[in-house]
């Protein structure tokens, strides 16, 4: 690693309020202690406990749907936990083919565009529907985030060859914000 | 829905950590319970990945000693910037260990010479430096006997790489390399 950059990471962490990043292959283990990490740096974070467990829940469906990811054993994924003025922000990031991202892009429009009356019927169908694909069912994860976040997702992505890297986050905001809503 | 600006930060972000080799990067206070959990996060993915039991050991304690050290630095610096950042990567067979504080600046030409004495001390000279800075150390006293610096050039067997970036006219930002062969 270059020392020089470690300044610039710095840096960029700092200024984007990123706490924790993790960026590598992800199983069931890591899951368990990149959880208990975020948990134990909330703990001294955020007082309220609502806030907190929305947070742990929200982070617990972004690892479990990065771990179930299409090139997940293939392709590194990236975890980051942030932290706003507004919100604590989760963002799960992986590398996807042009199907998925087709099947993933359309299918967070639509989340984002149910209430969240609809989120739980949707819900409920997606998890009777046992002819479900693989992928499909991978997608599920998404309605469970948003639900619990209590927010849309939002999503960015990069071309990388043939591929795309695609960032979903979500934020859960703070107390004091969940209040004046 | 796209990300915010802030959000668009996440790609050099990663950019970054894939270039550096970047597994695991942390910024904010050090205490004891996020310590652990690093330590078990660490012993995880090591496990997972199957890497041998001695390299496993070196690096566990390299990174507790790393660890510790900001943690410590942390409570007694006293400084208005506090902020610490830990990151592990692994690159060409080697897993580096790279801490980054803010320091005082009158505080470098100290730390400088220390890290020196360190570097330039052979195995049997390492060990006779532990010995003499084990006498002489006060357990949390700061900058004091470089204990901390001669355990993670021992337990890693390699020098430790260092650099001051002058911060603003009395602080410094201080970052410290240890690295460990896989092998």
């Amino acid at each position: 690693m270059e020392l020089s950059k470690v300044n610039r990471i710095f840096d960029i962490m700092g200024e984007s309020r990123f706490m924790l990043c993790y960026n590598g292959n992800m199983s069931q283990d890591l899951v368990k202690s990149l959880l208990s990490a975020a948990e134990n740096k909330l703990q001294s974070e955020e007082a309220d406990l609502l806030v907190k467990k929305r947070v742990f829940n929200v982070m617990m469906e972004c690892l479990q749907s990065i771990c179930k990811g299409e090139n997940q054993k293939t392709e590194p994924s990236v975890f980051m936990l942030g932290k706003s003025a507004e919100s604590y922000d989760i963002y799960s990031c992986f590398h996807v083919s042009e199907n998925y991202f087709t099947l993933l892009r359309t299918f967070i429009d639509e989340v984002n565009s149910w209430d969240t009356e609809k989120l739980r019927s949707e819900h409920k169908n997606y998890l009777s529907q046992k002819e479900n694909s693989p992928a499909e069912r991978s997608l599920l994860p998404l309605i469970d985030i948003s639900l619990k976040s209590k927010n849309r997702l939002q999503y960015e992505y990069e071309v990388t060859g043939e591929k795309y890297f695609f960032t979903v986050k979500t934020s859960v905001r703070h107390k004091s914000i969940c209040n004046g809503n | 829905m796209g990300i915010d600006k802030k959000g668009s930060k996440t790609f050099d972000l990663y950019k970054m950590l894939v270039e550096q080799h970047v597994i695991l990067a942390y910024e904010g206070l050090f205490d004891q319970e996020i310590i652990k959990s690093f330590l078990g996060m660490t012993e995880k993915k090591l496990a997972t990945d199957g890497i041998e039991e001695v390299v496993r050991k070196k690096l566990f304690n390299v990174l507790m000693e790393a660890l510790q050290n900001i943690s410590k630095h942390q409570k007694n610096q006293g400084l208005a910037d506090s902020n610490a950042i830990f990151l592990l990567s692994e690159v060409d067979n080697k897993y580096q260990v790279v801490t980054g504080n803010y320091i005082e600046t009158i505080k470098i030409d100290l730390v400088r010479t220390k890290l020196d004495s360190v570097n330039s001390a052979d195995k049997e000279g390492l060990k006779e430096m532990y010995k003499q800075a084990r006498l002489k150390s006060v357990i949390s006293e700061v900058g004091g006997a470089g204990l901390g610096f001669i355990d993670m050039a021992r337990k890693s067997g390699n020098a430790l790489q260092y650099q001051f970036t002058p911060t603003n006219e009395q602080t410094s930002f201080f970052v410290l390399m240890a690295t460990i062969s896989n092998n």
